[in-house]
This record gives C-alpha cells, sequence and structure tokens, in this order.
C-alpha cells in the first residue's frame, strides 16, 4: 500500500496561515506594550468612512478585545486552510487577513498614541491602504510558503489518483436471478448532529413566542437544515442510488442506473476526502459525509465520484454493481435488436 | 435491509417481503423502534403494487414484530426482544418448511411440538 506524504502537505499550509497569524498578534502586542503610556482613556477602536472615530473602547478592555478578534480570525482561517488540505487560495486568504488585521490594529494603537483625545483620532483611507498592501504581501509570501497544497488536492479529488484506490475494495460479486427485483435501503445519520439540530429547533422554538418570529425562525431553519443534511435514507434498487431527506420522498439525491460506472465499498474519512461533513461537493467529488467508516463510493460514467457513507455499505455497493450491470446488458440487447 | 423478490417463486411476493424484513429485525440490520421504509416507496422500489408490500407488513403486525400507525407509517416493535422474537418466527417457519419437505402432516407437527413443550 502506498504511503502518501500528504499528512506533511496537509498541515504545512494550516501551520504557515497559523504563523501569520500568531505575527499579526505579536506586531499588535509589541506596538501596544511600546506606546500604551500614549494612549487615551477610552480608545477610538471603530472609525467612519471618512476616517473620524465614532466607536470607543475603555483602555483595560482594548488589548484583549483586539487580540479576541485576532484569534477568532486565526481559527477560522487555520480551520479552512486545514479544512481544504492546504488549498492555496484559502492559505493565500488566511495569510491575507493576518497582515490586513495586524496592519489595521497597529495602525489603531499608533493613531491613538499621536492623538491628545479618543475624539480627534482618524483613520483614513491612507491607513487602510497599507493594510491591504500589508495583506497583498502577506499572502504573496504565504501561497508559496504554504507548499504545493493545492496539486494535492487535485490529486486527491481526482478519482484516478493510486493512493486512494488502494484502499479501495471491489465489491463482492452479488448474483441477481432472471426476473429478480431487489431492493436495498437503510438510514444514515449522525446522532451528535441530530441532537444539535433538535436542540436549535427546540431554542427556535422557545424563542419564538419570547422573542418574536424573527428571532426564532433562524435557528429552526438552521436546526432543519442540519437535521436534514445528517438524516437520510439510502437506498438502492432499480432506480439506481438514491438519497432521501428527513424520511421524506423529497428533497433527494438520485443516480441512475444508467450513470453508475463501477460501485465500490471504502473506508471514507469527511474531513480528508471531502474536505468537512455533511452533503458536499469537491472537485470530482460530491456526496454525503456523514461519519468516518465505510461508504459506498460510485465512479460516474462522468469520471467523477458520488460518495455515501453508510453502515452495511458493502452489500449496497454489491446490489448497485449488479443492478448497474444488468441495466448495462439491457441496453446493449436493446440497441443490437433494434439495429438488426 | 435487503429485499430480495423472486417473481418465479410460488411464495407470495408479500411473503417474500415479510421474510425479508424479518431477517432484517432479527439480525438487528433494522433496529428496535426504527422506521421502515414507506409502503409506497418499498413498492415503487420493487416494482409491485403498494398492497402487495402491505399485506407483508401486514403479517409482521400479526405476529408482534413491527407496529403499524396511520401518518407514521410501520415502526419495529421497541420491544428489545423483537430481534429475538423474529428468529423465533424465522425458526417456526424453518421447522414447517422441514415437516411439510418430509411429509409429516400438521397434527404430527403439533404433536412434536408438544411433546418438546412437555419434555421440560
Amino acid at each position: 500500500m502506498t504511503v502518501s506524504p500528504r499528512p506533511v502537505s496537509g498541515l504545512r499550509a494550516p501551520l504557515v496561515v497559523a504563523a501569520a497569524h500568531l505575527l499579526a498578534c505579536a506586531a499588535f502586542l509589541t506596538a501596544f506594550l511600546i506606546r500604551r503610556d500614549g494612549l487615551p482613556d477610552p480608545v477610538a477602536t471603530h472609525f467612519s468612512g471618512s476616517g473620524g472615530a465614532d466607536g470607543f473602547t475603555t483602555l483595560g478592555a482594548f488589548p484583549y478585545e483586539v487580540l479576541g478578534m485576532l484569534l477568532v480570525a486565526a481559527l477560522l482561517c487555520t480551520g479552512l486552510t486545514y479544512a481544504t488540505r492546504g488549498h492555496r487560495l484559502l492559505a493565500g486568504l488566511g495569510c491575507a487577513v493576518a497582515g490586513l488585521l495586524g496592519a489595521v490594529a497597529v495602525a489603531v494603537v499608533v493613531n491613538n498614541a499621536g492623538a491628545q483625545a479618543a475624539d480627534g483620532v482618524r483613520l483614513g483611507p491612507g491607513a487602510l491602504g497599507v493594510a491591504v498592501a500589508v495583506g497583498a504581501v502577506a499572502a504573496g509570501l504565504g501561497v508559496p510558503a504554504g507548499g504545493r497544497g493545492h496539486a494535492a488536492l487535485r490529486a486527491k479529488a481526482a478519482p484516478q489518483a493510486e493512493p486512494d484506490d488502494a484502499f479501495a475494495e471491489p465489491a463482492p460479486r452479488f448474483v441477481l436471478r432472471e426476473g429478480e427485483s431487489a431492493v436495498w435501503t437503510r438510514g444514515a445519520g449522525s446522532r451528535p448532529v441530530l441532537v444539535g439540530g433538535g436542540s436549535l429547533l427546540a431554542a427556535g422554538a422557545v424563542l419564538t413566542p419570547l422573542a418574536g418570529w424573527a428571532a426564532g425562525l433562524g435557528l429552526m431553519v438552521g436546526g432543519v437544515v442540519l437535521c436534514a443534511c445528517f438524516a437520510v435514507r439510502v437506498t438502492v434498487d432499480r432506480h439506481g442510488l438514491t438519497v432521501n431527506v428527513l424520511g421524506l420522498p423529497r428533497p433527494r439525491v438520485r443516480i441512475p442506473l444508467d450513470r453508475v460506472e463501477e460501485a465500490t465499498c471504502r473506508d471514507f474519512e469527511p474531513l480528508r476526502d471531502l474536505g468537512g461533513w455533511g452533503y458536499r461537493a469537491v472537485p470530482g467529488r460530491s456526496g454525503f459525509a456523514l461519519r468516518s467508516g465505510p461508504a459506498v463510493v460510485v465512479r460516474l460514467t462522468t469520471g467523477s465520484e458520488f460518495v455515501v457513507t453508510v453502515d452495511d455499505a458493502a452489500t449496497a455497493a454489491a446490489l448497485l454493481g449488479a443492478l448497474a450491470e444488468r441495466e448495462r446488458e439491457r441496453t446493449v440487447a436493446g440497441t443490437t435488436s433494434a439495429g438488426g | 435491509m435487503l429485499v430480495r423478490l423472486d417473481h418465479g417463486s410460488p411464495v407470495p411476493l408479500g411473503d417474500q417481503i415479510a421474510a425479508a424484513v424479518r431477517g432484517a429485525i432479527a439480525d438487528a440490520t433494522v433496529r428496535p423502534g426504527e422506521r421502515l421504509p414507506a409502503a409506497r416507496a418499498l413498492a415503487d422500489s420493487l416494482g409491485v403494487n403498494v398492497h402487495t408490500v402491505l399485506r407483508g407488513y401486514q403479517r409482521l403486525r400479526e405476529e408482534g414484530l413491527i407496529e403499524l400507525r396511520r401518518g407514521r407509517g410501520a415502526v419495529v416493535t421497541a420491544d428489545p426482544a423483537a430481534p429475538g422474537r423474529a428468529r423465533l418466527t424465522d425458526g417456526v417457519r424453518a421447522l414447517v418448511a422441514d415437516a411439510r419437505a418430509l411429509g409429516v402432516s400438521d397434527e404430527e407437527l403439533v404433536n412434536l411440538v408438544r411433546g418438546g413443550l412437555a419434555g421440560r
């Protein structure tokens, strides 16, 4: 079995992004500690379009607020870069955000320190331009430092990539007798996410009478969407592979038999193989990733892959393969008899 | 849950469906309290009439393995013993089939079972 160097290239880009954000934090802290005595109290922290200050924070809370904001951005950018296995665009964007935020934070400190009172502090388009430039430079430095993350992603997404196929096991043969009809169906889901979705729904239901429907609706919609992505029924039958949501006839995702090239069962890792959980798509692959473990992997006639993680995936893949083969034989027989 | 229907078999289609679902309950592929696929959806998948599926479900209900409720569909009995009961019913069916194959009359078979029950 081939051991791919993916873990190294997969971690490198997120580490670069995290380092960029740490640098931004360090730059802000240095500026703050040096100019601390010159800062007014309260500090101007929000500026209108024309550059005048219109929002203020006490000096005591100021560093924590800025660091908190920087850390949230750091977590978001690093997480996104990691989840996309070091996508170049996101690695660059992450570094750019770090540069931009760091430059703005330093500019706020410097401009506050130069003013007598917070009212007089200005942060104009010039400072913003400098910040954008710093962000662009950070992105320019970050993308090459992040490595060939995108290449790794491409290789990963292409179904022809060798390392992945090493894990795919050919499904056991499923012999369909003449005139036999068969269906395989199974519920699939993720209990923690369903509990989360259910609690969102409940919170929305409680909030609606208390705080008006506008407050509750968002929560309830979120709960329904979460439940819908994680409570599915997978069916393999004469129509093909169907994934129904919430046990309802629709919405559904269906792969007709004539689009099935090959069906296999494979161990699946949502974060690694599809960039996260839920109903997702990456170049060359889409599907429902609800948990780690066995999944039905369908290679479509278009060359891309459709995946759904479900228990007893081996049986499902075997039946789907047999049904697709029978469909192909029928089509071939149909065309020859029509031609002759 | 895998359901295979042999349209050429003398066994009624509804019974074939019931046997497949019973097997799934017996080996815990479908767990107690879990909802079975809607009769309409299953009928569409198998290319049979919805009443055929409902006949199969009705049989399972008579065996106490599932509950049929209007609007809620078919749900496996929440009793944790459901898989065991399904296995037992399966065993009885196998016993009857064996007896028939051997030419043992129903009366004889019942007597045999009575004897077995009295033995303990």
